[in-house]
């Protein structure tokens, strides 16, 4: 991998409460390449939206990074002034999220939010961008482009609206694109549609995605490296291949396991990883994972492992796995 | 599995709403919800309902509860018509018939505690309240929770914590028939399999009947005896569960498997099978609902409805190509 797109190094982004700061996103280190699709994977609360929204500096109220570097193409996105930010945001990183109903505005057609976009990024007429937009819309898949541009969000499919958020996200030609579980209120027929869609503009316009889902299915599908995210740490970063066929960290390996589809025999009882997620201001001593795990030992309960590249692409955070590792190989502390 | 006896049948269901009453000169619209849908459920089986949304899985289920009136067609239970049935009649049979919801949160009053929750219903039928209370324990630890759970109010639990309360709930007068309307939709994927071993353990243990209402292939796959698919209102498809792993299908359960992505990152993904959007239920497509997007669909599709006719043992199916 040359020099990534992004690169985030040992983020941690807090929530002030009245019972004192509450750590949602834990030393996070990741990088993201350019033109390739990563996968962000985790169950609810694990702190991947919060990861996104930390890149693109739109954390709700209470909610600020206390330490920890964004690098994009090198600049640290987290010294940049909010003026800065928004036209980062705008041009070179955008976003689209689960529900387009709540992202677009009700009271203005689809085409006009389009076009308001290029007009505020790009020299040229707003004649001009009302054709770009018409031109994305026709892009993104959507029939009969001229007229649906006068349509407003409410007069459009669940399907159609998350086209054209994506028409709306690619319309600046982004270097990344986060979705943010972009598929997952849609219908499984138009899910297919979306995806397909998503790796077809990829490729067309080479840029990079980071893909925040919760299910894994999506990502074998659709990504080249996945991400496992657990209480606000990464715990297994490996090529997608290697991740499905040789998971390496018990989280990993049980969330695989529980899979309706992967059960060896239907009406079989299903593997589960025992206990709950626990609340993040109460994690265990030691490995977050450590009160769950069937595999845990004592070191798992004394302090926490680091995340290591235990072969090359491969990296996990799990005692288990440590002594495979050299001590240069590894990569946090 | 070995079935027993029918225990319900839906003759001929139907169920229009009237939407856009009017406001402002907007026209009333009828929403064919669910259109002449007759199924049976035989006692200990599981019958999945499966389709995308709006295809009127979850209303033909509240149909079969009697908790929604239908348009048109019966509900029998045991055999006898019990869909006129008053009010009193249909508190009797919800002794026999319970439904766990998709969303727990929403499901469960939060101003009760848990133990008021679980008795509340042995209560409404006729328990003392103590004798109720006492209940409340074995339940709890039937789903896998703890007796002392029972002081607790439903934001202290965990997502994963509360389906098994809805659970318990649809338990505490020991129906036959429980419809479990997304049981698993709003939980992790970690928390869903244990969610979905408690019922099939349940089932065991109780000689439980499900009606199974879900939009995940794979999770109906794995929990159900037979199936049902939907769309936009009709069942297109019958069959066991099996139908699944094998043609001949309807060719919507084809698109419906070919659009599922599979956790395995060796299986390249198919192009989508079907292009465009269901058509909506207020104009309905003429002959077959699904041949605005169906990839065979030819001239009959729009002349003729199909008919769900047999096509193999306990398979039926709505296609004039099957």
């Amino acid at each position: 991998m040359g020099d990534p797109l992004l690169s985030i190094d040992g983020l941690s982004t807090v929530f002030d409460s009245e019972d004192g700061p509450i750590v949602a996103v834990d030393g996070l280190s990741l990088a993201v390449a350019p033109g390739e699709i990563a996968g962000l994977v985790g169950e609810s609360g694990c702190g991947k939206s919060l990861t996104a929204l930390s890149v693109m500096g739109l954390l709700p109220p209470h909610g600020r990074v206390a330490a920890g570097r964004i690098l994009f193409e090198g600049t640290d996105l987290l010294t940049l002034s909010s003026k800065r930010m928004r036209a980062l945001r705008g041009e070179d990183i955008s976003m689209i999220f689960q529900e387009p109903m709540t992202s677009l505005n009700p009271v203005f057609t689809v085409g006009r939010q389009i076009a308001e976009e290029i007009v505020t990024y790009r020299e040229g007429s707003r004649a001009e961008a009302w054709q770009r937009a018409i031109a994305m819309l026709d892009k993104v898949g959507i029939p009969e482009p001229k007229a649906r541009a006068k349509a407003y969000p409410h007069q459009l499919s669940g399907g159609m609206r998350q086209r054209v958020m994506i028409a709306m996200a690619l319309a600046l030609d982004p270097k990344l694109l986060i979705a943010d579980e972009p598929t997952t209120a849609l219908d499984v027929t138009i899910q297919a549609q979306i995806l397909e869609l998503m790796r077809h503009l990829q490729s067309e316009t080479g840029a990079a995605v980071l893909l925040i889902t919760h299910n894994l299915a999506v990502v074998a599908q659709t990504c080249s490296r996945v991400m496992v995210m657990y209480t606000g740490r990464l715990v297994e970063d490996a090529a997608v291949d290697e991740l499905f066929d040789h998971p390496l960290h018990p989280y990993t390996q049980g969330l695989l396991a529980c899979l309706p589809a992967r059960a060896p025999r239907p009406g079989q009882k299903l593997p589960t990883i025992g206990g709950i997620v626990p609340a993040l201001g109460h994690l265990p001593r030691g490995c977050a994972f450590s009160d769950r795990c069937p595999q845990a030992f004592e070191p798992c309960r004394q302090a926490e492992p680091a995340l290591v590249e235990v072969e090359p692409g491969h990296s996990v955070r799990c005692y288990l796995h440590h002594d495979q590792a050299r001590p240069e190989r590894r990569i946090a502390a | 599995m070995s079935q027993g006896a029918e225990l319900l049948a839906l003759d001929g269901l139907s169920k229009h709403f009237r939407v856009g009453a009017g406001f402002m000169g907007s026209k009333r619209q009828t929403v064919h919800a669910v259109d002449g849908v007759s199924l049976e459920v035989n006692e200990h089986e599981v019958l999945g309902l499966v389709g995308e949304s709006g295809c009127g899985k979850s209303t033909l289920g509240r149909l079969a509860l009697g908790l929604i009136k239908p348009t048109a067609g019966r509900v029998l239970f045991e055999g006898s018509d019990v869909t006129s049935l008053d009010r009193a009649g249909w508190k009797e049979l919800r002794r026999q018939m319970q439904v766990v919801f998709q969303d727990p949160a929403t499901s469960l009053n939060p101003r009760l505690n848990v133990g008021s929750i679980l008795a509340e219903p042995l209560v409404i039928h006729g328990m003392p309240k103590a004798e109720a209370r006492a209940k409340v324990g074995p339940l709890l630890a039937e789903v896998g929770l703890r007796p002392e759970h029972a002081r607790r109010y439903p934001h202290q639990f965990s997502g994963g914590q509360r389906q098994r309360i809805g659970i318990a709930r649809a338990l505490a007068l020991r129906p036959r028939l429980v419809v479990a309307d997304e049981p698993v939709s709003a939980l992790d994927v970690s928390i869903q399999a244990q969610v979905l071993n408690l019922l099939m353990e349940l089932k065991k243990n109780f000689g439980l009947t499900y009606i199974f209402v879900a939009h995940d292939l794979s999770v109906v796959r794995h929990v159900s005896d037979r199936v049902a698919v939907m769309y936009l209102g009709k069942v297109v498809e019958l069959a066991p569960a099996q139908v699944f792993d094998a043609p001949p299908r309807h060719p919507y359960t084809e698109a419906l498997l070919a659009a599922a992505p599979v956790a395995d990152p060796h299986r390249a993904m198919q192009p989508p099978p079907v292009k465009g959007d269901v058509a909506s239920p207020v104009n309905p497509p003429s002959g077959c609902r699904f041949r605005t997007r169906c990839p065979e669909a030819r001239e009959i599709c729009a002349a003729e409805e199909p008919p769900l006719k047999e096509i193999g043992p306990s398979h039926r199916c709505a296609c004039h190509f099957r």
